[in-house]
């Protein structure tokens, strides 16, 4: 019998969780379940359970919002969980709650919008621990008609109007007004407005029962969109109840009461450099910028501070670095309430890198485009070039697979070749902890920083390859300036013995159909006679040479005057009729002569 | 070789150049018939296509041996049947360079070219409400270009040369009469969609390269 009722048990239990109509609240992530948010809300809405949270992870999302009821919608972060409009229009709210009931949206900052949220006809909606920052002709939160809604602990900053409310169903609650052109409208409901900080707004609206306000609510960087407290500001401890994060009354704005979010802002401005010259021991220095937020800063014990990540291994987190401080520093490293802090007796070991392989050389004018292989262990390249030799040049280029070599010279052969270079790499991220000695409140991970470090060993060259760099010529050729024999010739386009030979051509030959005719022949056959001369330079010399006539020439006919054109062409003419006229009267004199 | 040059006339420019005789014997009669009250004197297009360079390695420098083009025109009737105007083209086209000594593509170049085209124009329209008008014309061309190589020096320059062109109007006014309506009331007397193919011949005497090709055009064209 008892076996029986167990049985039975069992059975109803299975059949009440097999029915579809019964589910339970569910989380659902963004993104990861789904790519954006209003996806995971229309996904809902095909199968709702009472209590559905959309958890919205780090990051900026450009989205136009349709809600549905019974939802709540929760950032990761607040001032790393960004809301902006799909289409950026005032009509064109970021959330839109039209004829819903339970519905929360809660840390989140929203910004660049015309209206942030708009919320008709609806009751039982919570706004709470969101910053919303929207600058110019901008309305923050719009209630259009009855709607109950709770506007708790949200930070209203630069908005043109912060809140519009229909009736007093609204009720504003710890929140921090500031900076707003108008912080609530209209002036005529003076009920449920509540423990608010109005700062330095044009037009406070209505304040109702309210602390009293102050020039500055002394942010960390509404720049930055860090809208957490410094110490002294007006508005810690002003607020309504009890904040979550330190258990003392709590502050207002958002990152006051009991939804706030605990994380601490990312830590800025990270910088790091190798030290070692200074230490003695492989080391690196790190430096970033304080966190203002007065539960980082508190002075008060415990204090807050900050944690360094290191790791020489991996780039990106879980930063498992282990030898700082010949190992006895395993990452993360509590460094304390500092801005400063050196990674000292590390261990840089790299292994050895590997021969890449140069895949092609592409030229163009002065320059040559090269490619290469990625090889092994790598973390820099250095690529050699030169004319006579390949190690005329080096430049240590970095950790990439292509490179322009420029301020070549144009029509000389070049010799590439590439190597590896491998070295110790460390990545470093620093994050924030508050004052509270709550394990959970840490900030994100800052940037990452990477620091090469230790000795540097390269790999052997690579195979070598050749490539002329040359002025470039577009398709169709329009300028006619092709001079390639020349140019291949005297090793430079601008060589002057080149211009001269281009400038008779314009003076003498395109000024005339034969010339023409000869200048076309010439541009489509001399390139691969300048490509023979390229490929054989032992003739260089002797096709300077032969030009060399050509060049004083050209040289003549274009520079000299006409005086002194019309001169040498009479001694010329005498010149040759004297020679003409002798070796007549040899030949006559020659037959003549007796036999 | 990379640098040929192809002044042949296509089959294309050939039948132009006879629909253009056909033209001449036809503008007698044009010119007798030309007897309609309030016809419109001008007309204005807007159109575009593709254009085939004449220049015959054109796709192993820029990918492909044509590209579009836009152009515009404007045209005065000083008889029904014969107009003349004047057209623009914008043409342009992305690609890489030539290098002799390397025998081989690189660098980054673009080329613009801006035919304008003064024309004469003959039209077979008979009757205001004539759906079908085949046209021909041609004329003197003066073609405007621009290279640019990343790294270089811009070469700007231009050259002359002739077009011929021949095509097809489709009067639309009867698919919307009130449209029609509308439009007449603002002074546009017809409207017309038309496809057309063009020939340009414009060569660099220097470099004896052929700027011109073929266009290959859709377009719309107001009378008023």
């Amino acid at each position: 019998m008892q076996k029986l009722t167990k049985h039975l048990s069992l059975l109803g239990l299975l059949l009440m969780f097999g029915q579809n109509e019964v589910g339970f609240a569910k989380d659902v992530n963004v993104p990861g379940t789904y790519a954006t948010i209003q996806e995971a809300i229309d996904a809902i809405d095909e199968d709702p359970d009472e209590g559905d949270t959309i958890v919205v992870a780090r990051g900026s999302y450009e989205e136009s919002l349709t809600l549905i009821s019974d939802i709540t919608l929760r950032g990761e972060e607040t001032a790393g969980t960004i809301l902006k409009p799909a289409v950026q229009v005032e009509a064109q709210p970021i959330a839109t709650i039209t004829n819903l009931n339970d519905v929360i949206i809660r840390n989140f900052t929203f910004t660049d919008a015309g209206t942030g949220i708009r919320v008709t006809n609806s009751v039982n909606v919570r706004i709470e621990n969101n910053s919303l920052n929207l600058g110019n002709d901008s309305t923050a939160i719009n209630v259009t008609d009855n709607s109950t809604v709770d506007v708790i602990n949200n930070t209203f900053y630069d908005n043109t109007t912060a809140l519009v409310r229909a009736s007093i169903d609204v009720e504003i609650t710890n929140n921090i007004f500031s900076n707003n052109d108008i912080a609530i409208s209209p002036a005529n409901f003076i009920d449920n407005i509540t423990n608010n900080c109005f700062i330095n707004n044009d037009d406070d609206g209505v304040t109702g029962d309210n602390p009293e306000a102050a020039d500055d609510a002394l942010f960390v960087n509404p720049a930055l969109l860090d809208f957490h407290l410094k110490q002294d500001s007006p508005c810690i401890d002003k607020g309504i109840g009890t904040d979550i994060i330190d258990g003392t009354d709590a502050d207002t704005g958002a990152y006051g009461g009991d939804f706030a979010d605990t994380l601490p802002f990312p830590v800025q401005n990270v910088t790091a450099a190798d030290a070692s010259a200074e230490t003695g021991t492989p080391s690196i220095r790190i430096n970033w910028e304080a966190n203002e937020s007065y539960l980082v800063t508190n002075t008060e014990t415990p204090v807050g501070g900050y944690k360094v990540y290191y790791d020489s291994d991996e780039s990106l987190p879980p930063y498992e670095g282990t030898d700082a401080g010949a190992g006895s520093l395993p990452s993360p490293i509590n460094a304390g309430n500092v801005t400063t802090y050196t990674l000292t007796q590390l261990s840089p070991i790299h292994g050895a890198p590997g021969i890449p392989t140069i895949t092609s050389v592409s030229p163009s004018n002065q320059s040559v485009a090269v490619s290469w292989t990625a090889s092994d262990n790598a973390t820099s390249y250095k690529l050699y070039w030169g004319i006579a030799s390949v190690n005329e040049k080096s430049e240590n280029v970095g950790n990439v697979t292509q490179y322009t070599l420029t301020g070549l010279e144009n029509g000389a052969t070049y010799i590439i070749a590439v190597s590896a270079l491998a070295q110790a790499t460390y990545y470093i991220s620093v994050t924030a902890y508050d004052s509270t000695g709550n394990p959970s409140h840490e900030s994100n991970y800052s940037s990452e920083v990477s620091v090469p470090l230790g000795d540097s060993s390269e790999s052997g060259l690579s195979a070598s390859m050749t490539a002329i760099p040359e002025e470039v010529f577009a398709y169709p050729l329009l300028s006619g300036e092709g001079c390639f024999i020349a140019t291949a010739a005297y090793g430079s386009y601008d060589a002057a013995q080149v211009q001269a030979l281009r400038d008779f051509r314009d003076q003498y030959l395109l000024t005339n159909e034969f010339g023409r005719s000869f200048v076309s022949w010439y541009y489509q056959h001399s390139p691969a006679a300048a490509r023979y001369l390229e490929a054989h330079q032992e003739w260089k010399p002797i096709i300077s040479a032969l030009l060399a006539p050509l060049v004083i020439l050209a040289l003549f006919f274009t520079q000299a005057s006409w005086l002194i054109k019309s001169v040498v062409l009479i001694l010329s003419c005498v010149v040759l009729t004297r020679f003409y006229l002798r070796r007549r009267r040899r030949r006559r004199i020659h037959a003549m002569a007796p036999v | 070789m990379m640098i040929m040059h192809s002044t042949k006339l296509t089959l294309t420019t050939t039948g132009i150049i006879t629909c253009l005789f056909m033209m001449i014997a036809w503008s007698g009669k044009a010119l007798a018939d030309d007897d309609v009250k309030d016809r419109p004197h001008w007309s204005f297009e807007f159109k575009g296509g593709v254009y085939y360079p004449e220049e015959d390695q054109w796709d192993r420098f820029y990918g492909n041996d044509h590209t579009g083009q836009i152009g515009m025109a404007l045209g005065y009737k000083f008889k029904r049947r014969l107009e003349f105007g004047i057209e623009s083209y914008y043409i342009q086209d992305r690609g890489m360079g030539f290098l002799p000594l390397n025998d081989t593509t690189g660098g980054e170049v673009s080329i613009n070219l801006y035919p304008v085209n003064l024309f004469l124009l003959y039209r077979a329209v008979f009757n205001e409400n004539q759906i079908v008008v085949p046209y021909i014309g041609g004329g003197w061309t003066h073609m405007f270009y621009n290279q640019k190589i990343t790294g270089q020096d811009n070469f700007d320059g231009s050259v002359d040369g002739y077009h011929l062109r021949a095509g097809i109007q489709f009067l639309l006014d009867n698919l919307d009469k009130s449209g029609t309506y509308r439009s007449a009331s603002r002074g546009i007397n017809n409207t017309y969609f038309f496809i057309e193919a063009e020939s340009i011949q414009a060569e660099e005497k220097k470099t004896s390269s052929n700027l011109g090709g073929q266009l290959y055009t859709l377009g719309v064209l107001i009378e008023f």
